[in-house]
């Protein structure tokens, strides 16, 4: 007999190793504790549908081999936890990639040398949690490359992340050993943005820091490159000049 | 309707429509062409069944596929040449932890209609795909007041 008031959960895997195109909606629909998965293998390519993750649900970014996942149109919105584990990820204008409040982008990737590359000249806007989590060297988003836009939390919680351009209301959270780097673009501090943790915030490759902002830095680097005014540093305890 | 009964066999179709309102029972190890223009129409409710090393090819025509296609184990493959949906909702189950669902050639979300993509199995789009509608992963489903799950087919 059906009771047409109770509800079950019939859960879905959805692995992607082509190019998805049109205009329209890819749902990973979920709810807390009722999962669900798109995969965007080898040589995926997102390019026009809306990917909406629901909190719950999971984008996986794991392409072994071949050529990365690629975000070349429309726009990822995340409720849920994206994971990038392996190869190459490359945002490219149109594309987007909204990991919305409550969101998580876990980078999970670890190479030597550098952990993982974020290329092409798309966006990533971050107002749930950006989080590198493993590997000791860096995530890095190409000089010029994918703008990263944070009204929520970077957390740097192994190695480092270097930035190319954006926008910052959010915070910045670096634990013991991790850092944040600024190289090659613009990155402009307004109203709500902090940088916590002790470690150093570094500047290279003539990048620009625009502070519109008061900003609170324990250790900072400037190593190639510019600050911009009218806000200040406070309670910077170590300030380096190279 | 069982197709390719007694295990490894091809059955071809040509320049015809099948319509689909039961069952369409696709046996391991078969190979289903529906070439020259054939097109499928799998109505509301109806099921299409396969796995275990099963091809379902419209390879000239239209799915229509308003019910349900789903793998019962191993896998499934699944192609067409142009998609549609007339009763706005299509499913593709992989319906076990084995299952696999494949389009070797990517498949078409049309224009106003959602398929759902369910199963404790997994689906797999190896060729381009294009989305127009809304292609859901996971779905909701009533359950028994015994609370077991009722199929998602």
């Amino acid at each position: 007999m059906y009771d047409t008031n109770l509800l079950g959960w019939d859960e879905g895997t959805l692995q992607l190793t082509a190019t998805l195109s049109g205009t329209g909606v890819v749902h990973v629909a979920a709810a807390p504790g009722f999962p669900s998965e798109l995969d965007c293998g080898s040589s995926s390519i997102l390019n026009g549908p809306v990917i909406n993750v629901d909190s719950g649900g999971n984008l996986i970014f794991d392409a072994p081999g071949g050529s990365g996942c690629q975000i070349t149109g429309g726009a990822v919105n995340n409720s849920g936890t994206a994971v990038w584990k392996s190869n190459t990820l490359t945002l490219v204008s149109p594309g987007i990639f909204n990991n919305l409040a409550g969101g998580l982008f876990d980078c999970q990737i670890m190479n030597n040398s550098v952990d993982g590359n974020i290329l092409g000249n798309g966006t990533v806007n971050n107002a749930g949690t950006f989080r590198k989590s493993k590997g000791t060297n860096a995530i890095i988003f190409a000089s010029y490359g994918p703008g990263f836009n944070n009204s929520g939390l970077l957390d740097v919680a192994s190695g480092k992340v270097q930035l190319s351009s954006g926008t910052n209301s959010g915070t910045f959270s670096m634990t013991p050993g991790a850092e944040i780097w600024f190289a090659g673009n613009t990155n402009t501090f307004v109203a709500g943005a902090q940088i916590a943790g002790t470690n150093f915030v570094r500047v290279n490759q003539s990048a620009v820091l625009l502070l519109r902002t008061n900003l609170t830095v324990a250790n900072f680097q400037l190593n190639s490159g510019d600050v911009g005014w009218p806000g200040r540093f406070n309670r910077v305890q170590y300030f380096q000049l190279d | 309707m069982f197709i390719g009964a007694g295990g490894t066999g091809q059955l071809g179709f040509s320049g015809s429509t099948i319509y689909n309102a039961g069952q369409i029972a696709l046996f391991p190890n078969s190979n289903s062409i529906l070439s020259g223009g054939t097109n499928l129409v799998n109505l509301p409710g109806a099921i299409i069944s396969g796995g275990s090393n099963t091809v379902l090819s419209v390879s000239g025509g239209n799915f229509d596929n308003s019910g349900t296609v789903r793998s019962d184990g191993g896998m499934l493959q699944v192609s067409a040449f142009t998609w549609s949906s007339s009763g706005g909702l299509g499913k593709f189950k992989a319906a076990l932890t084995n299952s696999i669902m494949r389009f070797p050639s990517g498949l078409s979300v049309p224009t106003n209609a959602t398929y759902i993509f369910s199963g404790p199995g997994t689906t797999q789009i190896q060729g381009a795909g294009t989305v127009q509608g809304t292609a859901q992963i996971a779905c909701m489903i009533p359950t028994c007041s015994d609370g077991m799950k009722e199929h998602c087919s």
